[in-house]
């Protein structure tokens, strides 16, 4: 009985283990299967690249195994305990069977736990035949039907799993490399072209050809366009090139092949690579590329860097190199001076010289270095063609150029000519107050040398250069003036120091005059330095600039402190204005002091404006309004000398009466000119035309110029060439010329023929019968033209003969004037140098002989004196003591440099007592000399190289 | 009586003034007017209403207060300077904020002033100021009726360019009438005697302008032209002793020929402000008539009815000041005019025999100016004895001019002739106005006599026309140029004089 029990435990696993063996493999089947079909979904929306369908890619994978690890769990589970073992495998299949077993376990498993319900080992019996009553192929039956429907799901996904591989393989990988992408590019490279090449085109400015480039490492200029070309390994990938942060797209190229053109602007690191979604599927291979930049020109600059006082230099020489690697576009010599800088261009060049070599020069007075205060640095600045940036600029080190001290020059000349009206005020004292107990003999005696050497004094400051600077010429000439007054001595009847008085008054007006002038001079320019302050301490209040901006302002406050001291010397208005810009400048520094730069830079900018306006601190006409001066003191009103006021006067009664001269000069000469142009008639014109037809006739048999210099031949070529050039003149009327080309031809005729007659070498021989042909019509055309010109000159005297009889007129008025002048110039306060006087003077002569000669209808006499006198007239004139003929001229030569108009037609020739100012004159009109071709000037310069002649 | 009189018009005037409550920025402006800043500020922070207006006002104490650059940054918006008042106000803010930052500031905080220098040179000045300043103000006090609120605030600048850019007042009518001091914006703006080359009575200049504050306040700024200048002629010798050369029928007798001599400019003819005349002369005439005028009229109503009209002006305004005038005095400015012009013309010329004994004119100026401009120039050379002979020549031309007397005096010590000193200062009398120079060296001849109470006027009156004379800073101790002479002992007058002598870097 016993032996044919079975064990209801081992009976249930038994039920179990023929369930396990039918449906294990083909869960495992169809697990693969699910699995396989997963992956290849997975591939095919991961291949988008973006985050949601990377996401959704994998959540089916993890779904499919989410799916078979909670089955097996399932399964697990149900096959541990007898009960859900029952029911899972017996109960679905047959019911009532199922309920019957079910029953049964639990009769047992009350029994072994409650007595009462029974006895346990009946329940096992009970338990154990209706175990025994489950017939084998019911659980082995079912386990078969759930195996056949997985193996048939396993299939079914397999199928679609290899299907959706079997398209397009690549796609699969692809999009699993998309799916472990990380940081968004794929982990697997791929081969995305074939028959890759990578090909430079450098920038056009270079005008390097395109060229192949190794795709293992190259290097190409800065700015080249990188063209990648290739051919799809795979179509409808969308394939970039990319340096890894930048990426450029490949297009078709029209055939089967693709391209991508890559800006070079840096080193790169090129990929090719396809592009899905957010994800980069790169090639395996990269392609190195060095961008090598385009080079800063290189500028030399000879001499620098250096330093240079602008008071030692009449002119700074700027040779300079410049060379870059590809081409030079311009060339600029720059010029910075604090906040300031003016660039002017020396070469504009057209980018395909490599090394450019030239020098500039800089002129000492050049408006930018005469209106700066702070040094001035001067480069040359090259800029290359590169087109990208706009061009590349290379510096040259700089040559600092320092200017002087602002108002350092007019200090230097206010004290010069202090110290020169302090000697005329020591001889005053002399005059005024001799020594103690001195002969009187002796002081007559000591007299004269005494007023000698002070007037020499007074004479010597006005050619010494101050600073480097002349005295300005109106005032030197007034000067001289004084002096000659001085030398003079004393008119009769006069007090015994009146003549000293007058001249130490005359001299220290017109210093003092200067002297306001200047310091309005100056102040304007310190007006610029404190602008300069002002902007540098606006600078400052930018925390990031501050220290640029507070040195700029420190340096500009130099400036100022030195031009404060130099304004104070020039007493007057300099010592008030000087005065002003100090306490100013105490004010600017107690804001700095409080790190205040807002107020340092208001108290700047408020002593720009006062120093731009250069006028006294108080200037009231009537001395002020505002608890009056009822009853207060006076000071002089009147001005203790006038003479510097006369000189001016009578200067520009000299300059209208040289110009009105210039002007009736100017009017002979263009009426003498009418005249002779009427008087050449056109039967006379007919006339000279036949002879000058006669002339060319009768030489030519002579030879052609060509032969030996000196022979014979040569002569009769020369003259045959003179001949025809006196035909030439001959058929224009202009018979001066034409006699004087006739009389050359002439002279060589008879060289000629002597070298004939008595020749040296075969080059000496020439037709004697061609040579007495020519000599013989040369000699008669001779005769005709002086009879011509006697005609013409005789008929032109004749219309012109009242016009030069008003000429004369006007010219003795004008000379009579002159007369008046120059009593005036002499005697009175305001009196000309000597020179001047002595010029004028001539003038006067020169002036009486040309109305004489135009009286009597001399028209060409007449014409040659007034020249005369005109030129004597611009010696002996004067400037203004405000005007300065070297300023004017150093401006006008400043504008003609820089390409302006600046003609001086107002400037003064420098009478021989000015020395200095005189050798500088002639020197520059003998350079000129050598230059001038015609023009306005000429006749001027031409009259004034004929008095350098006498 | 007086005092009754003065009650009851107060009361009268506060109950019509109570009756009409002005707008809230009228009472911030008025107070404003009448440097009253800490009200004004009070209200600014209690009042809202039109805040275009509110922000003006406030803008406008900034620039009462001296405080440009603040008001520079109010008025920074554009839809304050939109507006004419608002550009106005914002250009003046900017030209006064660059002439004032960092001045240098000095305070008398026992007499309640504040002195803003340009420049920190004139600080050896600031005690004289300080002084002068003080006793102007309670003297003007006294004769107004009514006290300014301290601090009394005083601008010294250092030339016509920066009066005219702190004060608004254009520079060319500045240098035109040549004005040395303005009252605006609730302080003194006042030129430095250092400006002016040949000085200028500053104390009374400033007593001058302390006086218009003064009217201003009391009768926030209603009180007509004529009435400012000619009560500020009037108080600006008033605080002071009188001095030699004070003239008090100057007014009178410049008024009375301009008045015959068809030159009257006239009461109603002034235009904005004296310092904006056309010439210097009208200018002159104008302060003549004004003066003239207020004197004859106090004259004639005695002088507490400028306390009356004042508070009058102040309570109830008005494009006219004839109902005022009428109410206190009686008549209108033209019955008043009439009067003032039939009394001119009334009052006798002067006695014909004055003519003779009066200090003789300048006779030849040509040679007056060639003679002191030689002197001056042998005198800078050393020549101090060839010196003395041109001055003298100067002198025959012009034997009544202190200047030339100074300069020979000065000259006759250089060499050591002490009795020709003295000849050289010639008596007081004969002298047609003050000079500085001349008054420091009788200074110095006085207390070499022992008359040191008569020496210190001297000295005093010196420093109130040329303080920055060396020989006045140094009373009298007159050096050659680069030699050396001994200080004063007065500390401050010490400070003075080396300033005078060597002026700071």
């Amino acid at each position: 009985m016993s032996a044919a029990r079975m064990d209801p435990a081992a009976a249930l696993e038994g039920h179990a283990s023929a369930w396990r063996t039918r449906v294990k493999p083909a869960l495992r089947v169809a697990f693969w299967g699910a699995l396989f079909a997963a992956i290849v979904a997975a591939g095919a929306l991961g291949r988008r690249g973006t985050l949601g369908a990377r996401l959704g890619a994998l959540s089916i994978v993890l779904a499919v195994l989410a799916v078979f690890v909670a089955r097996w769990l399932v399964e697990r589970r149900s096959l541990e305990r007898r009960d859900r073992l029952v029911r899972r495998l017996i109960l679905s299949e047959d019911r009532l069977l199922g309920e019957k077993v079910l029953r049964a376990l639990a009769l047992k498993e009350r029994a072994e736990v409650d007595p009462s319900v029974g006895s346990s080992e009946l329940a096992t019996v009970h338990l154990e035949r209706t175990l025994a009553r489950i017939p084998p192929e019911l659980v082995a039956g079912r386990g078969e039907r759930v195996a056949r429907r997985f193996r048939s799901a396993a299939l079914a996904l397999s199928v679609a799993g290899a299907v959706g591989v079997g398209v397009d393989p690549p796609r699969t990988i692809e999009g699993l490399d998309v799916l472990v992408a990380r940081h968004g590019v794929a982990p697997l490279d791929m081969v995305w072209l074939e028959g890759m090449t990578l090909v430079v085109q450098p920038p056009p400015y270079l005008r390097i050809p395109e060229h192949h480039l190794d795709p293992q490492g190259a290097a190409a200029p800065q700015g080249s366009l990188l063209v990648v070309r290739g051919t799809p390994v795979r179509s409808g990938r969308r394939l970039v090139l990319s340096d890894g942060t930048r990426e450029v797209p490949f297009a078709t190229d029209g055939s089967e092949g693709v391209v991508a053109r890559f800006p070079l602007e840096r080193d790169v690191t090129l990929r090719v690579a396809a592009r899905f979604g957010d994800v980069l599927v790169r090639e395996p291979l990269p392609m190195p590329v060095q961008a090598v930049p385009d080079a800063v020109p290189l500028v030399v600059l000879e001499g620098a860097p250096r330093q240079v006082e602008l008071e030692r230099i009449d002119r700074l020489d700027l040779s300079y190199v410049a060379a870059d690697d590809h081409g030079l576009r311009e060339i600029d010599l720059v010029l910075r001076s604090g906040g300031r800088e003016e660039r002017r261009v020396l070469e504009k060049l057209d980018g395909q010289s490599r090394v450019e070599q030239g020098a500039q020069g800089l002129d000492v007075n050049d408006t930018f270095l005469r209106r700066m205060f702070l040094p001035v640095a001067v480069t040359i600045e090259a800029r290359d063609n590169d087109v990208l940036e706009g061009g590349r600029w290379g510096a040259s080190a700089a040559i600092t150029i320092v200017p002087p001290a602002v108002g350092a020059l007019e200090a230097e000349r206010f004290k010069l000519l202090a110290e020169a009206r302090g000697g005329l005020v020591d001889f005053l004292a002399w005059l005024v107050e001799p020594p103690a107990g001195a002969d009187p003999k002796a002081l007559e005696q000591e007299l004269g040398p005494r007023r000698t050497a002070t007037a020499k004094a007074l004479k010597s400051a006005t050619e010494r250069r101050p600073g480097g600077q002349p005295v300005p010429s109106g005032l030197a000439s007034f000067l001289r003036g004084q002096a000659r007054r001085l030398e003079d001595g004393q008119p009769k009847g006069a007090a015994a120091n009146a003549r000293a008085e007058e001249v130490v008054l005359a001299v220290d007006g017109a210093v003092r005059a200067l002297a306001m002038r200047d310091a309005q001079t100056v102040a304007k320019r310190l007006g610029d330095a404190a602008e300069e302050a002002a902007d540098g301490y606006a600078e400052a209040q930018n925390p990031e600039k501050t220290k640029h901006g507070t040195e700029r302002a420190t340096v500009a406050l130099g400036v100022l402190d030195i031009g404060a001291e130099n304004l104070l010397a020039l007493e007057g208005l300099g010592g008030d204005l000087g005065s002003v810009t100090r306490g100013e400048l105490r004010r600017i520094r107690r804001a700095v002091g409080e790190k205040s730069y807002l107020h340092a830079e208001l108290a700047a900018r408020h002593l720009a404006a006062r120093l731009r306006r250069p006028t006294p601190s108080f200037a009231a006409a009537g001395g002020g309004v505002e608890g009056g001066r009822h009853g207060a003191s006076h000071e002089p009103s009147d001005a203790p000398s006038q003479a510097d006021k006369r000189f001016d006067e009578l200067a520009q009664e000299l300059g209208d009466l040289t110009r009105e001269h210039a002007a009736l000069l100017d009017q002979v000469e263009r009426e003498l000119e009418d005249a002779g142009n009427a008087a050449k008639t056109d039967d006379l014109r007919r006339e000279a035309a036949e002879h000058a037809e006669a002339l060319r006739e009768a030489v030519r048999d002579l030879p052609r110029s060509g032969a030996r210099e000196g022979s014979g031949r040569a002569a009769a070529g020369l003259a045959r060439d003179h001949a025809q050039a006196m035909a030439e003149r001959l058929e224009r009327l202009d018979l001066s010329a034409a006699a004087e080309s006739g009389r050359t031809a002439r002279g060589l005729v008879d060289e000629a023929q002597k070298k004939t007659l008595a020749p040296e070498t075969s080059s000496d021989l020439t037709d004697p019968g061609a040579l007495e042909r020519a000599r013989a019509a040369v000699e008669k055309e001779l005769a005709w033209v002086e009879q011509a010109r006697e005609a013409v000159e005789r008929n032109a005297r004749e219309r012109v003969k009242n016009s030069l009889n008003e000429a004369a007129e006007r010219e003795r008025s004008i000379e009579r004037r002159l007369g008046e002048m120059s009593g005036r110039a002499s005697q009175s306060e305001a009196s000309l140098p000597e020179s001047a006087l002595e010029q004028l003077g001539k003038a006067r002569g020169a002036m009486k002989s040309a109305s004489s000669e135009l009286a009597q209808g001399h028209g060409e006499q007449g014409l040659q004196a007034q020249r005369e006198a005109q030129r004597l007239l611009e010696q002996g004139g004067s400037e203004r003591t405000t005007e300065d003929s070297n300023a004017q001229q150093r401006e006008t030569h400043e504008g003609s440099r820089r390409g302006g108009n600046g003609m001086q037609t107002r400037a003064q020739v420098p009478g021989a007592d000015d020395q200095h100012r005189a050798l500088e004159f002639r020197k520059r009109v003998l350079e000129g000399l050598g230059q001038e071709r015609g023009g306005r000037l000429d006749p001027a310069v031409r009259r004034y190289a004929e008095g350098l002649l006498e | 009586m007086r005092r009754l009189a003065l009650v009851l018009a107060a009361v009268s005037l506060a109950v019509t003034a109570a009756a009409s409550t002005p707008p809230p920025a009228r009472t911030i402006s008025d107070a404003i007017t009448e440097i009253d800043l800490e009200r004004a500020r009070h209200l600014l922070e209690v009042t809202t209403g039109d805040a275009t207006a509110l922000a003006l006002e406030r803008a406008r104490l900034s620039i009462y207060a001296g405080d440009c650059d603040a008001a520079q940054a109010q008025l920074s918006s554009p839809t304050l300077t939109e507006s004419k008042e608002g550009a106005s106000l914002a250009a003046l803010a900017k030209s006064c904020a660059r002439a004032t930052a960092a001045g240098f500031v000095m305070e008398d905080r026992e007499h309640g002033i504040t002195l803003r220098l340009q420049d920190d040179a004139d600080r050896v000045l600031a005690p004289y100021l300080f002084r002068t300043a003080a006793r102007a103000r309670d003297a003007v006090a006294a004769d107004v009726g009514i006290e300014l609120i301290k601090p009394l605030r005083i601008d010294v600048v250092r030339d016509l360019f920066s009066l005219s850019a702190v004060s608004g007042l254009p520079l060319t009518a500045a240098e035109t009438t040549g004005t040395l001091a303005v009252a605006r914006w609730g302080r003194v703006i006042f030129l430095s005697p250092r400006a002016t080359p040949l000085g200028f009575p500053w104390q009374d200049t400033l007593a001058h302008e302390i006086t218009h504050l003064v009217v201003t306040r009391a009768s926030r700024d209603r009180a007509p032209l004529w009435l400012q200048e000619g009560v500020a002629k009037r108080e600006e010798t008033r605080w002071r002793a009188a001095r030699p050369f004070d003239d008090p029928t100057w007014a009178d007798v410049l008024a009375r020929n301009a008045f015959f001599a068809g030159r009257s400019v006239g009461l109603d003819k002034l235009g904005p402000s004296i310092a904006m005349l056309p010439t210097p002369e009208a200018a002159t005439t104008a302060f003549a008539e004004v003066s003239s005028f207020v004197k004859f009229w106090l004259g004639e109503v005695g002088p507490s009815a400028l306390e009356l009209l004042l508070l009058d002006l102040r309570a109830t305004g008005g494009d006219s000041a004839d109902p005022a005038l009428k109410s206190v005095s009686g008549y209108d400015l033209g019955e008043w005019n009439a009067l003032w012009r039939q009394n001119l013309r009334e009052t006798p010329p002067r006695d014909p025999r004055e003519e003779v004994e009066r200090p003789a004119p300048i006779k030849d100026g040509l040679k007056f100016s060639r003679g002191t401009r030689l002197g001056d120039l042998l005198l800078d050379r050393g020549h101090a004895e060839a010196a003395r002979r041109e001055y003298r020549g100067a002198l025959e031309a012009a034997p009544s001019e202190p200047s030339v007397h100074w300069r020979l005096a000065r000259a006759g010590l250089l060499v050591g002739d002490t009795a020709g000193f003295r000849a050289a200062l010639g008596p007081r009398d004969k002298l047609r106005g003050a000079d500085g120079g001349w008054l420091a060296l009788e200074s110095r001849a006085l207390r070499e006599d022992g008359r040191t109470a008569e020496a210190a006027e001297a000295s005093e009156h010196a420093l109130a026309l040329e303080p920055y004379l060396e020989d006045v800073a140094c009373e009298g101790a007159v050096r050659a140029t680069g030699g050396s002479a001994p200080l004063p002992a007065d500390a401050d007058r010490r400070a003075l004089c080396e300033s005078a002598r060597t002026p700071p870097p």
